[in-house]
C-alpha cells in the first residue's frame, strides 16, 4: 500500500518542485556543497514534524525526503500515508487487544453512541491521541443512522430500543467529530486531525500508527429517539462513563434509554413537553437519565428488573432494586423513579440499557446484556 | 507474642485491626526482625515477606520455591529492584536476555532466554499483575531483581498494596521509532510508582544509519524526561543493540553497551535506603506508669536505631513535645540501644501517663510532622478482594488504620477536579484522592494505610504528599 502512496504523493510534491529547487539551491551556494545534502532532512525539521504528528522517527524521515523538507506536504503525506498504512495494521492484527476504553457520545438529547476500542497495553489506552480517537468514533456512532439495509427503526415502549452498530459499517463510515460535552482541554498533542474528511477505518490506521499497538473497534452501539416524535411517548437517553479523564471515556461505560409517558391520558407527553415548563421538564428528564446511567456504571447492573432477568440475579444486579446512591437516595430505584415521575404527572421507565466495561467477554458482535 | 509469625497471606490491614484490639500486657518482647530472620531463606522470600502484601497475590503461588533450584541466596552484594519499561515492539525482552546472558558471565545469575522471560503475557491474561523477582542477575557491586511493567493499572495497584516495588527503572526505547505517544504515560508511570532516577536504553541502533537521527531521538528523550521531573540533562541515556548482544555479535554497539547500561544502573540509579539507616520511629502501642520508675510507651521499632539518653520526640494527637528516653527495656532486661524491628519499652523522662497515647509516635526530634491533610494513591479493594461491590463518591468517610492509630477520614478529589461532584470512585479503581483527618497524626510521603468500613477492608493506599 506504502508503494502506491509514496508515487502519488511525490507527483504532487513536484507540483511544488518549482519553489523548492531554488530553495535548494540557496542551500547549495551558501553552506553545503552536495545536493544530496539538500534533500535530507534536517533533524530539525524531523523533530517539528515529529510535534505536530507523534509518528516513529523513521516515517517522519520518509516523509520529509519524499516531500523534499517541505513541512505542510509531509504533514500531508503522513496523514495519506498512516491512514492507508494496512500494511502496519496487518502485522500487528494477530495480536490480542485486552485493554482499551469505552466511550459514549450524546448529541442534543436526542441519540447516543457507544463504542468500545481496544489496545493492546493499558498506556496506549490512557493515551491522548487513542482516547481522542475513539471519542470520535463514539460521536460518529450517535451521528450517523444505521444504514437501511439493516432495516429501519421504530422504538417501542415494550421492546429494547438500543441497537448494535455494526463495526464493519461503522468502519467505513466518514469520522464526524463533535466539540465534547464536557469541556477538555485545548491545545494539547494534536490529535491526528486531517484536512480531508477520513473514515472510522482510515482514523483509527492513523492511530496504530503512531502507537504502534494493535487497535481494534470491537463494538458499538447506538439509539436515536424517532423523528417526529411520538405524541404518547418520548424517548430520552443518558451516558456516562467512568474511569476516563472526562465522563465521556473510562473503564465502564454505560447508555440507557428511558421512555417516557404521560399519566394524564387527556395529556400526552407531547403536550407536557411542549406546554409552559416543557423546557425544564425536558432538561430534568435528561438530568435524570445522566443520573442513572451512572447508577448502572457505579453498581454491577446486568438486568432493569428481577423479573425481567431469566437467569438468576445476584444482589445490587437488577437496577430497580439497587439503593439509588446517585441520587442521595438510601430508597430503591424502583420506587424514586416512581415518587420522582408522580410529582412531574408522568411515568418514567427505563426501556433498555447497555453497561460495558473493558475486558468483558465479548460475544462475536451479537447483542448481549439484553434487557426488558 | 510473636505477632509478626501471623502469615503474610493475612492483609496487614486486618493485622493492624487486630493489634488494636489486642491487649498488650507484655511490657517488652522481640518481634521476630524480618530482615534478620530470613538470611537462610532465598532472595525470593525476602522481598515477598519485607513487604508483607495487603492482598493475597495468587501469583506467589505459581512461583517455584528455591529448594527445587538446590542453591542458596548469598547476601553479599545489595539488592535492588530494577524494572524495564517501553513499548511492545521497542525490545524489552530482548534487552532483558541480554543482561542476563552478559551478566552470568562477569557478575553473577543465570542466562535466561528469551522464551524463558516471556511468560508474563500469560499471567497477565489470568489478570494476575507482574512475576516479581522473575530474573535476577549480578553486576561486579549488585545483585538486581527484574521487574517488568506490562501494565499501568496492574503496576500501580501492586505500588500502592506494597506486593511489588521498583527502586529504579531502564525505559527502553527504540531508535527506529524514537518516544512514542505512551513514553508519556510510562514516565508517568515511573513518577507514580515513586522512582526519582532512570536509565535510558535507546535499542536497535543498528537499524538507523544516520548519527543526527541517534542525536535527535537523544534529544527528545532528554527533553521527555525534564518534561516529567526527572533530570533529563543528567540522566544517562546508553544507546546499542540487545540483539546484537544476545547473538554475540557487533561488541562495539553490543555486548560492550550491555556492560555500560550495567555501569550506569549501578552508579546513577541510587540503592534505597535501609531501614537501619532512616531516622528512628517507634508506633506507640501502649502505655505503662510504674512507680518509682515513671512512664514507659511501648511499641515496635518501624525503622532506625536509638540509643539510652537522647533526645525524642513525641508526635501525633496534637500535642507533640520533646523529651529524653532515659532506659530501652526488652524482655523486662535493660538496653543501651534500640533497632529498627525491636519491640520496646521506652522510659521516657518527665512525662505523665496521661500525656501519651495509644497511636502517637516516638521520634528523633522533628524528623516526621503530624498532618491531618494530605494526598494518597488509593487502591480501592474489589468485591472479591473483600471490598466493597458499591461505588462511593467524594465526602466519603472510612476508618483509616495506620500504624497503631485508627481514625476517620474523609476522602475529596483534589482541587481542579473535573466533575468533581459526579466522579465515582469503583472497587478496582486507582485514585489519587486528598485525605482529611478528625485529629493529626504523624505522616510522611511514603506512608501505607488501610481503610476500612463496617469491618470491612475497602481499600488500601500510599500517602504521596502532606500538606502541614
Amino acid at each position: 500500500m506504502s508503494c502506491i502512496a509514496v508515487p502519488t504523493l511525490s507527483r504532487s510534491c513536484s507540483r511544488y518542485a518549482q519553489p523548492l529547487s531554488l530553495q535548494a539551491l540557496r542551500y547549495l551556494h551558501t553552506s553545503r556543497p552536495y545536493l544530496q545534502d539538500a534533500v535530507k532532512p534536517s533533524v530539525k525539521l524531523i523533530a517539528t514534524l515529529r510535534k505536530s504528528r507523534p509518528v516513529p522517527m523513521s516515517l517522519a524521515k520518509e516523509a520529509l525526503t519524499a516531500c523534499n523538507n517541505d513541512m505542510k506536504l509531509a504533514e500531508e503525506y503522513l496523514d495519506k500515508h498512516l491512514s492507508s498504512s494496512a500494511a502496519k495494521s496487518a502485522k500487528l492484527s494477530g495480536r490480542t487487544t485486552n485493554e482499551g476504553v469505552i466511550a459514549v457520545s450524546i448529541l442534543s438529547g436526542k441519540r447516543v453512541g457507544m463504542v468500545q476500542l481496544g489496545c493492546e497495553t493499558d498506556f496506549v489506552a490512557r493515551n491522548e491521541v487513542f482516547v481522542k480517537t475513539a471519542s470520535g468514533i463514539a460521536s460518529t456512532a450517535a451521528f450517523l443512522d444505521i444504514p437501511m439495509e439493516f432495516e429501519p427503526h421504530q422504538p417501542t415502549l415494550g421492546a429494547d430500543p438500543i441497537l448494535t452498530f455494526p463495526v464493519s459499517a461503522l468502519s467505513s463510515a466518514p469520522v464526524i467529530s463533535l466539540p465534547s460535552s464536557s469541556s477538555r482541554e485545548e491545545g494539547d498533542p494534536a490529535p491526528i486531525s486531517s484536512s480531508e474528511p477520513q473514515t472510522v477505518q482510515q482514523s483509527l490506521n492513523a492511530a496504530l500508527g503512531t502507537t504502534g499497538e494493535n487497535l481494534r473497534l470491537l463494538r458499538a452501539v447506538t439509539f436515536a429517539a424517532p423523528f417526529p416524535s411520538s405524541k404518547d411517548v418520548r424517548f430520552v437517553p443518558g451516558c456516562y462513563a467512568h474511569g476516563g479523564k472526562s465522563d465521556a471515556d473510562g473503564r465502564v461505560g454505560a447508555v440507557l434509554v428511558l421512555g417516557v409517558t404521560s399519566l394524564d391520558s387527556d395529556k400526552p407527553i407531547a403536550t407536557l413537553i411542549h406546554g409552559p415548563g416543557g423546557q425544564d421538564l425536558e432538561q430534568s428528564l435528561l438530568k435524570l437519565a445522566r443520573t442513572i446511567a451512572r447508577q448502572i456504571v457505579g453498581f454491577p447492573t446486568k438486568v432493569i428488573s428481577r423479573k425481567s432477568g431469566k437467569e438468576a440475579v445476584e444482589e445490587g444486579e437488577a437496577l430497580m432494586d439497587q439503593p439509588f446512591m446517585m441520587m442521595g437516595e438510601e430508597r430503591r430505584v424502583g420506587e424514586v423513579l416512581a415518587e420522582w415521575g408522580k410529582e412531574r404527572g408522568i411515568k418514567v421507565q427505563v426501556t433498555g440499557f447497555r453497561r460495558w466495561a473493558v475486558g468483558d467477554a465479548i460475544a462475536s458482535g451479537t447483542v448481549e446484556e439484553s434487557s426488558s | 507474642m510473636l505477632r509478626t509469625r501471623i502469615p503474610a497471606s493475612v492483609t496487614s490491614a486486618l493485622r493492624s485491626a487486630e493489634r488494636s484490639r489486642l491487649p498488650v500486657r507484655q511490657l517488652a518482647g522481640p518481634s521476630q526482625h524480618a530482615s534478620r530472620s530470613l538470611s537462610t531463606v532465598a532472595a525470593r522470600g525476602r522481598t515477598r515477606s519485607a513487604r508483607s502484601a495487603m492482598i493475597p497475590t495468587p501469583a506467589w503461588s505459581a512461583r517455584s520455591y528455591a529448594a527445587e533450584a538446590g542453591n542458596k541466596f548469598t547476601r553479599a552484594k545489595p539488592h535492588f529492584n530494577i524494572g524495564t519499561i517501553g513499548h511492545v515492539d521497542h525490545g524489552k525482552t530482548t534487552l532483558t536476555a541480554a543482561i542476563t546472558k552478559l551478566m552470568s558471565e562477569t557478575g553473577g545469575g543465570k542466562f535466561l532466554d528469551y522464551n524463558e522471560i516471556d511468560k508474563a503475557p500469560e499471567e497477565k491474561a489470568r489478570g494476575i499483575t507482574i512475576s516479581t523477582a522473575h530474573v535476577e542477575y549480578e553486576t561486579q557491586n549488585r545483585h538486581y531483581a527484574h521487574i517488568d511493567c506490562p501494565g499501568h493499572a496492574d503496576y500501580i495497584k501492586n505500588m500502592i498494596t506494597g506486593a511489588a516495588q521498583l527502586d529504579g527503572a531502564i525505559i527502553v526505547v527504540s531508535a527506529t521509532d524514537g518516544q512514542m505517544p505512551q513514553t508519556r504515560e510510562h514516565l508517568l508511570l515511573a513518577r507514580q510508582v515513586g522512582i526519582k532516577k532512570l536509565v535510558v536504553f535507546i535499542n536497535k541502533v543498528d537499524q538507523v544509519d544516520d548519527p543526527e537521527m541517534l542525536e535527535l531521538v537523544d534529544m527528545e528523550m532528554r527533553e521527555l524526561l525534564s518534561q516529567y521531573d526527572f533530570d533529563g540533562e543528567n540522566t544517562p541515556i546508553v544507546m546499542g543493540t540487545a540483539l546484537a548482544a544476545l547473538e554475540g555479535r557487533d561488541p562495539e554497539r553490543g555486548a560492550k553497551k550491555i556492560a555500560e547500561l550495567m555501569e550506569k544502573c549501578d552508579t546513577w540509579l541510587d540503592m534505597p535506603e535501609r531501614d537501619l539507616d532512616k531516622p528512628f520511629l517507634m508506633s506507640i502501642e501502649d502505655v505503662f506508669s510504674i512507680s518509682g520508675r515513671g512512664t514507659v510507651a511501648t511499641g515496635k521499632v518501624e525503622r532506625g536505631t536509638i540509643t539510652k539518653g537522647s533526645e525524642v520526640e513525641i508526635v501525633g494527637f496534637e500535642s507533640g513535645f520533646k523529651t529524653v528516653l532515659t532506659g530501652i527495656e526488652m524482655f523486662h532486661k535493660e538496653l543501651d540501644r534500640g533497632e529498627a524491628g525491636d519491640n520496646m519499652g521506652a522510659l521516657l523522662r518527665g512525662v505523665k501517663r496521661d500525656q501519651i497515647r495509644r497511636g502517637m509516635v516516638l521520634v528523633v526530634p522533628n524528623s516526621i510532622k503530624a498532618v491531618k491533610r494530605f494526598k494518597a494513591q488509593i487502591y480501592v479493594l474489589t468485591k472479591d478482594e473483600g471490598g466493597r461491590y458499591t461505588p462511593f463518591v467524594a465526602n466519603y468517610r472510612p476508618q483509616l488504620f495506620m500504624r497503631t492509630v485508627d481514625v476517620t477520614c474523609q476522602l475529596d478529589w483534589p482541587e481542579g477536579t473535573e466533575d468533581a461532584r459526579d466522579k465515582l470512585v469503583m472497587p478496582g479503581d486507582n485514585v489519587e484522592m486528598i485525605g482529611n483527618l478528625v485529629h493529626d497524626v504523624a505522616l510522611e510521603p511514603g506512608t501505607r494505610f488501610t481503610l476500612r468500613e463496617g469491618g470491612k477492608t475497602i481499600g488500601t493506599g500510599i500517602v504521596s504528599e502532606i500538606y502541614p
